[in-house]
């Protein structure tokens, strides 16, 4: 097969793992694929893993790297906590390139160990799929063990403002469900109980009334409406409501990274 | 009346002006400010590639003895930077450090005992993680400086550009020519 030189700026992430050199069994993708999925969901951090048959002339290992980290922004916004293993196939090169938040943690020294200690000899005797699963096992180990200040656990990992629009469908989920429902009384339930996970005893004061009230007056309009016959307004409820997201891969969290990690050849 | 009118307009244009002014300003002041934070990065690279300079050179120089000169190269740009009054002088000294360090790189790849040494490899890899991340660095510099030179020699926001005094800003050129570290392999 003719090697392929495909440019940065049309690449797109298919997963975690996007063998695009057939590198790999397909096995081993899928297998990774779930780990770092997993992994991402325990850690936040987020790992790639990508094979190009080449770089082209135009690039080395390391700009074609730093390209790619910048354009599918790897690793969550702010915490910049994403990581990039890039092996060219044809050029027999390979780049692990770190976010700027795991540079404490997989450091330049760290990154080079990973590749002459474990790549380098599995690639020599073309045990691929080995050498990039060992790689990745200690990627995940240094991570999840050498987590310093930088690297901030799951929860602050969620990116509050970017999913506003899923509380805004939540929002209008919730109303249609209230509104419908006999009861006026559920959202106070509700409230007391979102109050009780995500604060403590106040909030489920303020919520359970926040949400008591709200059920009232939906329902109340709601009934308003069915009761004329009109169709109530979709902000307490009328709209029907349409599929949610899909189970695929959603894209990386816009994290950036700075020419950190190393390169090398096998 | 027809003076009344013709006042109106003039208000109109005016305050049109003065709103575009005002964003087209403001717009010049973030990506002004946007070069200046993207430099600061790349002082960031330059430090910390100066402080493992020491690490490095304590390394390899007993070994390293018939290349003395080398060494009192990289000492000098150090020196150079640290006297550096403006980021012009910084830039030349740092220029300075890339090749000097290019010349070590070639030095040690000429012996074996270094090559072998994982303390010296170790260095290495560090020394060249941070020349890339300099190039890295250096390279969003001018696209940052790109984007605000195209905007302020653009028409209209030129005229608005010369009246408000901003000017073009300069390219860090050595990192697309002759000053570039040369490529060193050490596998």
């Amino acid at each position: 097969m003719l090697p392929l030189l495909i440019a940065v700026a049309t690449l797109s992430p298919i997963g975690h793992v996007n063998d695009f050199a057939h590198l790999l069994q397909s096995e081993t993708v899928s297998r990774l694929e779930t780990t770092l999925r997993n992994f991402e969901v325990q850690t936040g951090a987020e790992i790639a893993l990508v094979t190009i048959d080449t770089h082209g002339p135009d690039e080395t290992i390391e700009t074609y790297a730093v390209k790619l980290f910048e354009k599918w922004g790897i690793g969550k916004e702010k915490e910049d906590n994403g990581l990039l293993l890039l092996i060219a196939k044809d050029d027999r090169e390979m780049r692990i390139e770190v976010g700027y938040g795991l540079e404490p943690v997989i450091t330049d020294i760290e990154s080079a160990h990973i590749i002459r200690d474990v790549l380098a000899p599995a690639f020599q005797q073309e045990k691929y799929d080995e050498g990039v699963t060992a790689a990745i096992e200690r990627v995940m180990a240094d991570i999840s063990s050498g987590t310093p200040q930088d690297v901030a656990p799951v929860r602050s990992g969620f990116d509050w403002l970017g999913n506003i629009y899923i509380y805004f469908f939540l929002l209008i989920y919730l109303t249609s469900i209230l509104s419908r429902s006999k009861s006026w009384w559920a959202g106070g339930i509700i409230g007391a109980v979102l109050g009780f996970i995500f604060s403590g005893f106040v909030a489920v004061i303020i919520l359970a009334g926040v949400g008591f009230l709200f059920d009232y007056l939906v329902s109340k309009n709601y009934q308003k409406h069915i009761g004329r016959g009109t169709r109530p307004p979709w902000f307490i409820g009328g709209g029907g409501l349409g599929g949610g997201r899909g189970g695929g891969f959603g894209g990386f969290g816009g994290g950036m990274s700075g020419g950190g990690g190393a390169s090398g050849r096998w | 009346m027809n003076m009344k009118k013709t006042l109106i307009a003039i208000l109109a244009v005016l305050a049109v002006l003065v709103v575009w002014g005002w964003g087209g300003y403001n717009n010049l002041i973030t990506l002004n400010e946007n070069a200046d934070a993207q430099w600061a990065k790349v002082e960031t690279q330059y430090q910390r590639r100066f402080d493992l300079i020491p690490n490095l050179v304590a390394s390899v120089k007993a070994i390293l003895n018939q290349e003395q000169a080398v060494f009192g190269e990289i000492a000098d740009a150090r020196t150079r930077y640290a006297g550096a009054e403006n980021s012009d002088e910084k830039a030349a000294a740092a220029s300075q450090v890339e090749s000097a360090f290019g010349r070590l790189l070639a030095i040690v790849e000429n012996y074996p005992q270094l090559q072998s040494s994982n303390n010296v490899r170790d260095l290495m890899a560090q020394l060249e993680g941070a020349e890339n991340r300099v190039s890295v660095e250096r390279t969003r510099f001018n696209d940052v400086v790109r984007d605000y030179n195209a905007t302020i020699k653009r028409f209209p926001t030129n005229m608005l550009a010369a009246v408000t005094g901003f000017r073009t800003r300069f390219y860090f050129e050595a990192s697309t020519g002759a000053e570039n570290a040369p490529q060193v392999n050490f596998e």
